[in-house]
């Protein structure tokens, strides 16, 4: 496993933060951490990238403890709120890093990774005068520098624009490709729905779901179909096949387990007579599933982790 | 650490604060060399009178060349730390393969490295400025030498102090700290040299001598630069300055700079300690 966590608890005068966290993310994944804001996201990051000293519990990296020297120069990290030295140019914040990492002849590279996030023309001026956007695409460079193994990214997108968030994208792709692992922290759900493997939610500080996102999509489907005057044996049969059915007016709601149910729901509902206007799944969207996480995390609070 | 400091000494030539203060020495330098030719030119030619007359105007001289060097260092030192903390950048850095006491030593070296050229280079300027103004000065080469390095080692220790403040508090927190230290010691000193100077007239005022001593031993920047005055003037058996608010009457004992080696590494001691532990 790249990361593997054990219990790993970070909390702020035994408050906030995460907590008992257990995560295992193996070679060659792009991992998306999903929460609401707050959430805790952020604290897990900073503390599996040596930033926050862990409260209790540990983890390792790349097989190595955390804040390892060894593994810390395989792995790249963008954070989420940062800003480099503002005298320096781009090229002098790459340069510098480049011997942080003890990069021999790093000048190459780094002319890659310039034209790779689009600052050509750019790295020659002082941060001072960059957008917010362009010390995002300089952060990312400075992260890939090494060609890491692991690269954690905090919020990698949220100052890009559309295109850029696309090009963003292709990036973690184009890892992926590599065998790379990526560890992506975002709330925002489309870009992890887009290019993450496995999925982890986070609310409150403890994962409350953790799995493969094909089958948290999968999970539960709600669907909805318009019908007209179903009769006492259609809803029997439909008991059978589906979960939570019931009937509010003309609307048919009920959950399928599998995607691959729904053309026998509909032969069913049209064999049975009964008119069928129309029928759409209601949350085949990783919004719908982490929007009902949280909901129902909210009423049980009993937090325990549910895994898909 | 060397990266850490070669950055440390890059990001001092870039600050606004070196601006401003080579600004201010600049003033400061003119003004005090209008008002040396003015007593050199009008002073009188009693030999004895002139050297100790130099040696006051030296030393006075050296006394706010050290106030202006103190804020170089409050500047650029307090925020050395904490100031990339707050910004995020400490973020991008200390996930790199490199160890956190690395860092605070790096930033001591390059900052000190910066901070010690600016005080040998004020340090000749206001020599220079007495010699070809026409000072008496009897300082031998040996002592003019060591007088500088006293000189730097004042700064340093503001230095070790400010980065130990910066590894825990907030840029403004530490900058509260490290002038009000300096103040303290400022003051200290004065009053201690009052204390010997009434001593001298027979009043025995141990209380004034001690509150000297209290504040050397919070923060002795104080005392070392009556050390450094100690060991420029005192030469060929003559003490050409044993008295004044700039003075070391009362000249601080070897156990005192055996303190002063022991602050200053035990500043980054807990400075690296407390760093290493910090969340970021």
């Amino acid at each position: 496993m790249v990361i593997e966590t054990f219990n790993l608890t970070k909390q702020y005068n035994g408050r906030g933060g995460c907590t008992d966290i257990r995560l295992a993310v193996g070679e060659g994944k792009v991992f998306g951490l999903l929460g609401p804001n707050g959430a805790g996201k952020s604290t897990l990051v900073k503390t599996l990238v040596g930033l926050l000293q862990p409260t209790s519990g540990t983890a390792k990296i790349l097989g190595r403890p955390l804040g390892d020297t060894g593994a810390k120069s395989r792995i790249g990290y963008l954070p989420e709120n940062f800003k480099y030295h503002d005298w320096m140019s781009g090229l002098e914040v790459l340069r510098f890093h480049a011997e942080l990492y003890r990069m021999k002849n790093p000048q190459k590279r780094i002319s890659e990774l310039i034209d790779l996030v689009k600052l050509t023309g750019h790295e020659k001026k002082r941060v001072s005068g960059y957008s917010k956007g362009m010390q995002q695409r300089l952060g990312l460079a400075v992260a890939l520098l090494p060609d890491p193994d692991l690269l954690f990214l905090d919020e990698p997108t949220s100052a890009l624009d559309p295109v850029g968030r696309i090009e963003v994208r292709g990036i973690i792709k184009s890892l992926k490709e590599k065998g790379k692992t990526v560890f992506l922290n975002s709330h925002l759900l489309s870009e992890v729905e887009m290019v993450c493997d496995e999925v982890a939610v986070i609310n409150r500080g403890r994962i409350i779901a953790r799995g493969e996102l094909a089958d948290m999509l999968e999970a539960g489907i709600r669907m909805e179909a318009r019908i007209s005057n179903p009769s006492e044996n259609l809803l029997n049969a439909l008991k059978g096949e589906t979960e939570h059915l019931e009937l509010k007016g003309d609307m048919l709601i009920f959950k399928v387990k599998d995607r691959r149910d729904v053309p026998e729901i509909i032969k069913i509902i049209v064999e049975s007579g009964t008119l069928l206007y129309e029928i759409k799944s209601a949350n085949n969207s990783l919004e719908s599933f982490f929007v009902k996480l949280l909901e129902e995390g909210d009423r049980h609070a009993d937090n325990s982790q549910i895994l898909v | 650490m060397l990266t850490i400091a070669k950055f440390s000494f890059k990001e001092m030539l870039n600050k606004k604060a070196l601006g401003l203060v080579i600004l201010l020495t600049i003033v400061y330098l003119t003004l005090y060399g209008f008002g040396l030719r003015e007593v050199y030119r009008h002073g009188t030619s009693n030999e004895i009178y002139r050297a100790a007359l130099s040696s006051q105007l030296i030393s006075v001289g050296l006394y706010f060349a050290n106030f202006i060097v103190a804020f170089l260092v409050a500047f650029s030192a307090v925020g050395a730390l904490s100031g990339d903390v707050e910004s995020g950048a400490m973020q991008a850095l200390l996930v790199k393969p490199i160890r956190r006491w690395e860092v605070v030593m790096g930033k001591f070296l390059g900052i000190g490295a910066m901070i010690s050229l600016y005080s040998a280079l004020f340090f000749t300027a206001i020599i220079a400025l007495n010699k070809i103004l026409g000072a008496k000065i009897i300082i031998q080469i040996p002592n003019l030498i060591q007088g500088m390095l006293l000189f730097i080692l004042g700064p340093i220790i503001l230095l070790s102090a400010a980065l130990w403040g910066s590894s825990r508090l907030s840029t403004l927190n530490t900058g509260i700290l490290v002038v009000m230290l300096y103040g303290f010691a400022m003051v200290g000193g004065m009053m201690e040299q009052v204390g010997s100077m009434m001593a001298m007239a027979g009043q025995k005022i141990q209380g004034l001598i001690n509150v000297g001593i209290i504040s050397s031993l919070i923060m002795p920047t104080d005392v070392i630069f009556r050390k450094m005055n100690s060991t420029l003037f005192t030469g060929a058996g003559i003490n050409f300055l044993s008295g004044g608010f700039f003075g070391a009457g009362s000249e601080p004992s070897i156990w005192m700079m055996v303190y002063i080696g022991i602050y200053v590494v035990a500043s980054l001691y807990m400075a690296m300690s407390y760093f290493n532990r910090r969340d970021i």
